[in-house]
């Protein structure tokens, strides 16, 4: 293989490596998943949007420092916000995951809420998670109103950090417009496949 | 003699940015192997690395090591300044300038640098290590080497240590695959340069394309530091003077090394390293062994 050649497949790769964008997923795709849950439910996200002003999923990766550094300001937002009735779960879609493992992962952290299994990554791939600590807020109707990241800190949390999760909540239940529907994600590559 | 740096250095830089140390490839932990290759959500990042060897032997054209003769020495001082930018999504490049610094005895004293070969390179990453459980990170690399060095015959030294550069345009291409394991990442890459050939007074002098291996073990602790040993191994053929082989002039040499990382926080973060060509035949031909310690800072933006 000669030099020229080397060059153009290195700028092929490079041009053909991009990620592309989810166009935003439709209300009746997500309302029709169902993903078992660490509370020996099975849930059928319809119901579960039908349910509550907003709710919350953000994505697990227990191998990620950025989503353990998050663990303590997730709580914090849950405890700010279900009282307000905001349903909370956390998705674990990695390949080779299982609800075993998951019931595992709540006990560790001592959720107050559960953990569904994303098997196949099927809830993963409509809403365009990526990365962990990836969270997605879904309206009454199955509209998704926020996707993205926590805020805007990695893994060393700051007390100015933008709070993108907790705006968002904010915005929706008081009724006005959600000031940032989407916010970067910083954390660890989730295996999707 | 100092190692045949830029190639080396080329060599390294490329292969540098193929490797995370962080397991998970989010956070600070990234490039506890290299400086200069940005983690998975960074944009852009600049830095300074320092490095500082002692020449303490030298494998000659037929393999064997010897230490160095009685009365003579050689130090070796670095300092690279470097620049990376992602310009898509899975594609970074990078920019190397180091200045250079040899002190060299011999009988009598010499000391000379200035700045060596600088180096550009690409980086484009066609799955992401850790996007998936069952296939490896797999980035494509290249890069260019520019004789921005002053070259052997250049220098004007008695002992030529104000030798900064290989003087040759020196085009790299490689390979990575990377995989992480829980905390643990495992790294294979193999690099190819080709040099151009160059003038050197009457004659045209060319250096055989050199392949490069580099094997790295990584590991992250879940306060987003990270450590990693990195086991490279070089070769080259015999180098060509007006397109006659010149018999025996082919060189060969392991490196190892450990190095970590310490984020200070999201932004800032802190590495160092130990590295040393070990001096086992018959790993090594026709190169100086050294054993040296680098130390780096670094400011990213994401």
């Amino acid at each position: 293989m000669d030099l020229k050649t080397l060059v153009t497949l290195f700028v092929s790769v490079c041009m053909c490596s991009c990620m592309n964008a989810n166009s935003p997923p439709s209300s009746a795709s997500l309302s029709s998943i169902t993903m078992a849950g660490t509370d020996g439910q099975s849930h059928l996200l319809g119901a579960e949007f039908a349910s509550a002003p907003a709710t919350v999923f953000v994505f697990f990766d227990p191998q990620c420092p950025c989503m353990a550094a998050h663990q303590a300001r997730l709580r914090a937002l849950h405890d700010a916000f279900a009282p307000r009735a905001v349903r909370w779960f956390m998705v674990d879609s990695e390949v080779g995951g299982s609800i075993a493992r998951d019931q595992s992962f709540v006990a560790q952290l001592n959720l107050d809420y559960p953990m569904l299994f994303d098997q196949n990554a099927v809830f993963a791939r409509a809403v365009g998670a990526q990365f962990a600590s990836f969270a997605v807020v879904v309206d009454r109707q199955g509209v998704v109103r926020y996707a993205g990241g926590i805020d805007d800190d990695r893994s060393h949390l700051r007390d100015d950090a933008t709070m993108y999760l907790k705006d968002a909540l904010t915005d929706m239940l008081d009724g006005t417009p959600v000031r940032r529907a989407e916010g970067k994600t910083l954390g660890c590559a989730l295996p999707l496949w | 003699m100092r190692l045949a740096r830029s190639t080396f250095a080329s060599a390294i830089a490329v292969m540098a940015m193929t490797h995370n140390s962080h397991a998970q490839s989010c956070c600070a932990g990234s490039g506890a192997i290299t400086p200069g290759r940005l983690s998975l959500h960074e944009v852009a990042l600049v830095g300074v690395q320092t490095k500082s060897s002692v020449v303490f032997g030298n494998f000659d054209s037929h393999g064997s090591w010897t230490p160095n003769a009685k009365g003579s020495s050689e130090a070796d001082f670095e300092q690279d300044f470097f620049a990376a930018a992602r310009v898509l999504p899975r594609a970074q490049l990078a920019l190397i300038v180091p200045l250079v610094e040899t002190w060299r005895t011999a009988g009598v004293t010499d000391f000379g640098g200035g700045i060596g070969d600088a180096n550009v390179s690409g980086r484009a990453d066609v799955v992401v290590a850790g996007e998936s459980r069952y296939v490896p990170g797999i980035a494509f690399l290249a890069g260019v080497t520019l004789p921005t060095g002053r070259p052997p015959e250049s220098a004007k030294n008695k002992l030529a240590a104000d030798a900064t550069g290989v003087g040759a345009l020196t085009g790299n291409f490689g390979l990575a695959l990377e995989q992480n394991f829980g905390a643990w990442l495992v790294s294979v890459s193999g690099l190819v340069a080709f040099r151009a050939s160059r003038s050197v007074g009457d004659v045209t002098a060319g250096l055989s394309p050199q392949f490069t291996a580099l094997f790295a073990l990584g590991y992250s602790f879940k306060n987003d530091a990270a450590l990693a040993l990195i086991v490279s191994y070089a070769g080259e053929g015999n180098g060509r003077i007006n397109g006659e082989s010149i018999m025996d002039s082919s060189r060969r040499t392991l490196l190892m090394g450990t190095s970590g990382v310490w984020p200070i926080n999201d932004t800032w973060r802190v590495q160092g390293g130990f590295f040393v060509h070990p001096p086992v035949e018959p790993f090594g031909r026709n190169q100086p062994t050294a054993a040296g310690l680098t130390l780096t800072l670094i400011k990213s933006w994401t």
